[in-house]
């Protein structure tokens, strides 16, 4: 959002005026690379002038080719798009429009859904801008035709604990050839009769969660409300805050995906965020799993594959791609940090490379281009190998003692009467420090400072509770099982 | 607010430790830095069961160089090596290894401080003008504006290895620190280098890695670094003819490497562990880098990276039969303007001052000429100059092409007399330090009342690092375990 505003800023002030000052040789508009013929409309990549129709051409190419050659997304699957209202996932919507609309030759054959997260009370939002805000979103939802589903940050309080497991099949099961899926729904097309308009019609019915008039979305209860920021109040630094976040939006957007029966989420995150994402989530600890947090494939949960189509595109050229044709979006605010000196990691890196990258511009696409190309799926086995918040597999296990040490809990904070009115599972038995097997490297770091386990989210610690419980189990019939073995055995 | 208790005792406490955020009392904090250290040095040194790598710490009895710059890593990591050795029993033999590159206004005084703080610790100090003919601030006019730390660090590595060469150590010691190689990684991430983060990945975790990957600590990780020892590697595995024709030059300039050592370590600690080994294990290095200046200069012709180096290997019948020639030629190409790879980019400037050095290098031989067949021993007794850097460099220059051609006769017989060589394997080295955080090597330093110099090198803030290290140090401000984090970091497909 943030490299975007710039980026607006940049088109409509900035550069053409500066650009008419650089070369007054030739003042007319410099021909289009492509075809020769329009008349330049902006500059993007190492100074490739293009006009608009090519440009154009050249953003939704690049979504269908991104498709095209992962060759993930079956025809007639139903395909989750992830919607924050910011440019990038704005754009990603209307690519998914265009592929559908009858005009494209090779129609994108994909069920779409779209799903909003409001977190506007985390974000500092007070009721009437939420209400503003969402409804805003709401319209625009409504305008695509597609089913859309609204959920609140606050709904993730109320999140079962099975989203912390992976689903079953998905990665494991052999899914038939991409080629021999797409041959079968042609088959199967042709015997409905001209199936050409029944893909989109599902999509016209329903509309999923609100009846209501879509003026007025019902915001969630504030008890829930005033739950939600007692939670992301204790949390003791802005980085943790953000993680937080982004758990809770991707739990959201996971279950919300598994209960409408979609196999496929779709995000929309850019070159720019995907190179930021990269070097903060190096900072955070979280360098095995680069691959799975910014690759274009993210199968971590099994039974829901997310990907992300728009990693190839500069925030950029999305920027002038939605303002050359008026893809609208809503700007949410930010995390408020209150401070300005020490923010979180995330803010700091992405400073740090939209800082760098104006005076190395290849800086982004470098740190970019590292990423790409090195997906690699987490290799865990078993569920008790994968860290409880993240589902990445645990990486605790070839690392030196000494690296380890700081993401122990050293002092364990003396037992307070915390928590005694809310309802603990299995009260006293929680301790921070039982927590800390379950995570990998980061998550543990991120753990230390969220605040007191009262506060956190109860399906994390119900599903923390029945991890430590199965690993006792496992623990105690360890003690029993080779007494039991040793005659099978012999 | 009185300050906290001491989590281990019942003094008040005088720091909170940046790693665990414990409170401690001085003594307490000495004592648990310690016992890191050496919890880092003997796990790294016992092969860990659940990771097949070799051990990475010096056994005992073995000889460790310390690389000692003068700055508060290398000074305290001296004093912790030389205290847990004596407390736990390591059985190592310390030594120090200093390299002067010759930048003025900042070695001076670290080098001073080396002497200063070196306690009963041999030391050695090698110099680039010593070894390459010329000084960082020399070559630097050559250099333009832009940043020589690239450049400098990995001079500065080739210095360190002919040093412990000379020295016949089996370890070299560096002072990196958890934030160093956080980075290191930090910023081979930035500029997209695959090869040598994973170099820094393993590294960290403190391996000897491949010769060629050792050579390289991450601490000044450059764009050029691969090439030097990319050369010295190929070379010497690919062709042994081509180390054998190269060792009578190095042969030929032995004697200026011993006499350099015997300037201030004690002689008999080096000489006697090995004297064949060590006097000639330094000649093999030496005469492959000169190949890597002679490389690059045709490299600047060609214009080719990484083919250049089979192109060194290959040249050698020429280099082999008539080496004098070809450095000649390879001085009339004057630098060249080449801008083709990143490293030609720095190292083609360079190589026009290098022409100097190859001539001293060469012109050095005939000095000693008689001296070439006899042995090391000898040539430590009979070169005994205390100053010799200046007054043989003077000496050297004088004598230029005429005294070289005598030389190119000379070097079959050698020839023959030197069994093929193997491939030297670089000197492994260990971080000993790479989980302590250069805020808490400060505190030590300062509770120890260690003497030690914090001059920024002058060339430093041209440094590419310096945007890694600023963007390090605010990771740091928000959240202090970032660089343990990012010394953690080992994407799928590295190891």
């Amino acid at each position: 959002m943030c490299e975007a505003a710039g980026d607006d800023g940049g088109c409509g002030a900035g550069t053409a005026p500066e650009r008419r000052r650089r070369a007054p040789a030739h003042s007319h508009p410099r021909p289009c690379v492509k075809c020769g013929q329009g008349s330049a409309a902006l500059i993007i990549r190492l100074g490739d002038a293009f006009c608009r129709v090519c440009f154009r051409e050249y953003f939704v190419h690049k979504f269908r080719a991104m498709l095209g050659k992962n060759r993930v997304i079956f025809p007639g699957e139903k395909v989750l798009l992830a919607l924050s209202g910011g440019p990038a996932s704005s754009a990603m919507l209307r690519q998914v429009q265009e592929g559908l609309s009858r005009e494209t030759a090779k129609r994108l054959r994909f069920i779409p859904g779209l799903v909003y997260i409001d977190e506007g009370a985390v974000r500092g939002q007070s009721a009437a801008q939420r209400e503003q805000s969402l409804a805003r979103m709401e319209t625009l939802l409504q305008a695509t035709g597609f089913p859309y589903h609204l959920a609140h940050l606050e709904q993730a309080l109320e999140l079962p604990a099975s989203i912390l497991r992976p689903g079953p099949g998905g990665s494991g099961k052999p899914s038939p050839s991409y080629k021999d899926a797409v041959e079968g729904f042609i088959q199967q097309q042709r015997q409905e009769g001209d199936g050409d308009g029944d893909t989109l019609v599902p999509g016209l019915g329903t509309r999923d969660t609100p009846v209501g008039p879509p003026a007025a979305p019902r915001l969630p209860p504030a008890t829930r409300t005033q739950e939600l920021l007692r939670l992301f109040e204790a949390v003791e630094t802005p980085t943790a805050r953000e993680e937080l976040l982004q758990m809770l939006r991707t739990h959201l957007i996971l279950q919300t995906a598994r209960t409408r029966g979609y196999t496929k989420v779709m995000t929309g995150e850019s070159c720019t965020r995907v190179a930021i994402k990269l070097l903060t989530n190096l900072a955070l600890g979280r360098g095995a799993f680069l691959a799975v947090d910014t690759g274009f494939v993210d199968n971590r949960h099994g039974d829901v594959m997310v990907v992300r189509p728009m990693r190839d595109y500069m925030a950029k050229e999305i920027a002038f791609y939605n303002h050359f044709f008026d893809v609208p979006t809503v700007i949410v605010p930010p995390l408020p940090t209150k401070r300005r000196e020490k923010p979180s990691v995330h803010r700091l890196m992405e400073r740090f490379l939209l800082g760098l990258q104006e005076d190395f511009p290849s800086t982004i696409s470098t740190v970019y281009r590292y990423g790409d190309g090195r997906e690699a799926e987490a290799k865990a086995s078993s569920e008790s190998q994968r860290c409880l918040l993240c589902l990445c597999a645990l990486d605790i296990a070839g690392e030196e003692e000494l690296a380890l040490e700081p993401t122990l809990i050293m002092e364990e904070p003396e037992p307070v009467g915390n928590g005694c009115c809310q309802d603990t599972p299995a009260a006293g038995v929680e301790s921070r420090a039982a927590f800390i097997p379950l995570l990998c490297y980061s998550c543990r770091l991120t753990f230390k400072e969220l605040g007191p386990l009262a506060t956190l989210p109860p399906y994390v610690r119900a599903e923390a509770q029945r991890r430590i419980r199965r690993a006792e189990l496992e623990l105690q019939s360890q003690e029993v099982l080779p007494e039991d073995e040793e005659p099978g055995k012999s | 607010m009185p300050s906290p208790r001491c989590l281990r005792c019942p003094a008040p406490s005088s720091l909170r430790r940046p790693r665990t955020g414990e409170t401690l009392c001085r003594r307490c904090f000495v004592a648990a830095f310690e016992d890191e250290a050496h919890r880092a040095v003997t796990a790294a040194a016992a092969p860990s069961p659940s990771s097949p790598r070799p051990p990475s710490a010096p056994k005992s009895g073995e000889t460790v160089a310390v690389a000692a710059s003068g700055g508060k890593d290398s000074t305290v990591l001296a004093h912790l090596l030389s205290r847990l050795d004596r407390r736990h029993g390591y059985g190592y033999r310390l030594m120090l290894l200093a390299v002067d590159e010759g930048i003025a206004g900042y070695r001076e005084a670290s080098l001073r401080a080396v002497r200063r703080g070196r306690g009963a610790l041999p030391l050695l100090v090698v110099s680039h003008r010593d070894l390459f003919g010329w000084s960082v601030d020399e070559v630097g006019a050559g250099l333009g504006g832009g940043s020589r730390c690239t450049f400098c660090g990995v001079f500065r590595r080739q210095a360190l290895e002919r040093g412990a060469r000379a020295l016949g150590v089996d370890w070299i010691a560096t002072g990196h620190n958890a934030d160093d190689i956080a980075e290191t990684v930090l910023m081979n991430f930035l500029r997209g280098d695959v090869a040598r983060l994973r170099r820094a990945a393993t590294e960290a975790t403190g391996t000897p890695g491949t010769p060629a990957g050792a050579t390289m600590a991450p601490g000044e990780a450059t764009e050029a670094t691969t090439s030097p020892a990319g050369t010295s590697k190929s070379s010497g595995t690919t062709e042994n003819p081509t180390e054998a024709t190269k060792n009578p030059m190095g042969t030929t300039k032995n004697p200026v490497e011993t006499t350099r050592s015997s300037m201030k370590v004690p002689v008999g600690s080096m000489t006697t562990e090995n004297p064949m080994e060590t006097t000639k294990n330094p000649m093999g290095t030496t005469t492959s880098s000169v190949e890597t200046t002679m490389s690059s200069t045709k490299v600047s012709e060609d214009s080719v990276t990484t083919t250049s180096f089979t192109g060194t290997t290959k040249t050698p019948p020429e280099a082999a039969t008539k080496p004098m020639e070809t450095t000649t030629s390879s001085m009339n190409i004057p630098g060249g303007s080449v801008t083709t790879k990143n490293f030609m980019e720095t190292s083609a400037s360079p190589m026009e001052t290098t022409m100097k050095p190859m001539e001293t290098t060469t012109s050095s031989m005939n000095i000693p000429t008689d001296s070439v067949t006899t042995k090391s021993s000898t040539a430590t007794t009979k070169n005994p100059p205390e100053t010799t850097t200046s007054s043989v460099e003077t000496t050297k220059k004088i004598p230029k092409t005429t005294a070289r051609h005598p030389k190119a006769t000379k070097d079959p017989v050698a020839n023959q007399q030197v069994p093929v060589a193997t491939p030297w394997p670089a000197v492994p080295r260990c971080k000993p330090l790479r989980h302590a955080y250069e805020k808490e090597i400060v505190l030590y330093a300062y509770f120890e009342g260690l003497d030690y110099v914090s001059t920024e090198c002058v060339y430093a803030p041209h440094a590419y690092r310096g945007h890694a290290r600023n963007l390090l140090k605010d990771l740091e401000a928000t959240r202090p375990s970032t660089s343990t984090a990012l010394q953690g970091v080992c994407p799928p497909g590295f190891t």
